[in-house]
């Protein structure tokens, strides 16, 4: 049982190993050590014999067909002329080396160029800052902090100064945003006891600064 | 059907030594050589077109189509690979072009005369058993067992059988590698061998 179980698998198993390389043996495409192999395997495996003379019965087989000879040309037909080459040749060649390539590629780097160059004018055509002029360079060292408590939460933001910057010009937008008085009358009276800055002036040219830690501190109860 | 009518022009004792590539050098340099290579490649060419097709008439126009086709693509030549490479790149694009063709015809056209079926050989076989009828019918079956094969496999068959070429040689014209070459051989062969069970004693 076992024997004849092993054998099963040795035949699968030296199909699958010589299956492929019949063919090249029988076109004699297999190196000398290997074709030796295959010989003394042929002389003992008859499944694997079968399989050689199938496929030597093909070869047999496509020896024996016959092609015809061609009949002469010259015996009837339409007479062909044919057409010059050379000029066509250097046309094309012409194109396909030195056209079709470079000259999209030139193309669409000098699109690229104008198209820089377009949106840097756009870019630079923005009327010229009056107040950077007008500032005498403030240092960053200016730098001042506002306290709003909400509630038992106080948010500290940094206001800070820096010239050239859109967002200088505008500060005063800036501050409306930020710093809405306070409207209602609750609101009012609840923060009567606190001093907040709410004039203009004092933050005129100042603008909440990004880079700044803000950091939410937490009030306790007094 | 065409005649290049170079032929006429060209002296083929001339020309006997001279390689391919030259050749061509030399027609797109404005000689007229290009007989020169139909004479070398016409017998080739027209066996593997009939083996492709299976008809004489068909096979001729073939190749002849594969060779104006050369001669119209002659100019992209670069001269990197051997001419029979790009020779034979060539007619295998024109006969898997005509294989599509033809079958699509056929799936189209009902008429059963524009079919082309062969006469029953077998009735006549028995009337009077000559050998020439025998292998008549051995020509027949061999022709469709082939023509019912893919066409790539069979071109391969017929390179293999015809040209006698090795794996490599094969694989460098049809840009492949020699390891698929042999398996595709392998294949077509065994596939071959099933279709014609019915020859096994005749052959």
């Amino acid at each position: 049982m076992l024997q004849k179980g092993f054998d099963q698998f040795a035949k699968l198993s030296c199909r699958w190993r010589y299956g492929r390389l019949l063919s090249a043996y029988l076109d004699h495409e297999v190196d000398a050590q290997v074709e030796g192999v295959i010989a003394g395997h042929l002389h003992e495996c008859a499944r694997c014999r079968v399989e050689f003379e199938q496929l030597r019965f093909a070869n047999r087989a496509l020896v024996e067909f016959e092609i015809p000879p061609m009949r002469n040309p010259q015996s009837g037909g339409q007479v062909f002329q044919l057409p010059a080459i050379t000029a066509v040749s250097a046309r094309k060649k012409l194109y396909s080396q030195r056209i079709a390539v470079p000259v999209p590629l030139a193309a669409g780097v000098a699109i690229a160029l104008v198209g820089a160059t377009l949106f840097a004018m756009s870019r630079n055509q923005q009327p010229p800052i009056q107040s950077t002029v007008l500032l005498p360079a403030p240092s960053f060292t200016d730098i001042k902090v506002v306290e709003v408590p909400v509630e038992r939460v106080v948010i500290r933001t940094v206001y800070s100064k820096r010239p050239g910057s859109r967002r200088v010009r505008e500060a005063g937008k800036d501050k409306q945003l930020l710093l809405t008085p306070p409207d209602s009358k609750a609101d009012i009276a609840r923060n009567a006891t606190r001093k907040v800055e709410w004039s203009d002036s004092t933050l005129k040219d100042f603008r909440p600064a990004a880079s700044a830690n803000l950091r939410v501190v937490k009030e306790h109860e007094k | 059907m065409y005649v290049l009518t170079e032929l006429a022009e060209i002296d083929l004792e001339a020309g006997a030594e001279l390689q391919d590539e030259s050749i061509v050098a030399r027609i797109k340099s404005g000689e007229r050589l290009f007989g020169l290579l139909y004479q070398r490649y016409r017998t080739r060419t027209f066996a593997l077109a009939f083996g492709m097709t299976g008809q004489r008439e068909q096979a001729e126009d073939l190749t002849q189509e594969i060779f104006l086709r050369v001669y119209q693509r002659l100019n992209t030549f670069q001269g990197q690979a051997k001419f029979a490479t790009w020779f034979y790149r060539i007619a295998l694009n024109q006969c898997l072009n005509h294989c599509r063709y033809e079958r699509r015809r056929r799936q189209t056209v009902t008429n059963p005369d524009d079919r082309q079926t062969p006469a029953p050989v077998e009735l006549r076989v028995v009337e009077q058993a000559d050998a020439t009828l025998l292998r008549k019918e051995i020509q027949h079956e061999l022709r469709s067992a082939l023509l019912s094969l893919k066409p790539e496999v069979r071109f391969l068959l017929l390179l293999k059988e015809i040209e006698g070429l090795s794996y490599e040689e094969i694989a460098e014209r049809l840009e492949c590698s020699p390891g698929t070459v042999a398996s595709r051989l392998s294949r077509g062969r065994k596939l071959l061998a099933r279709k014609l069970e019915s020859l096994k004693g005749k052959i």
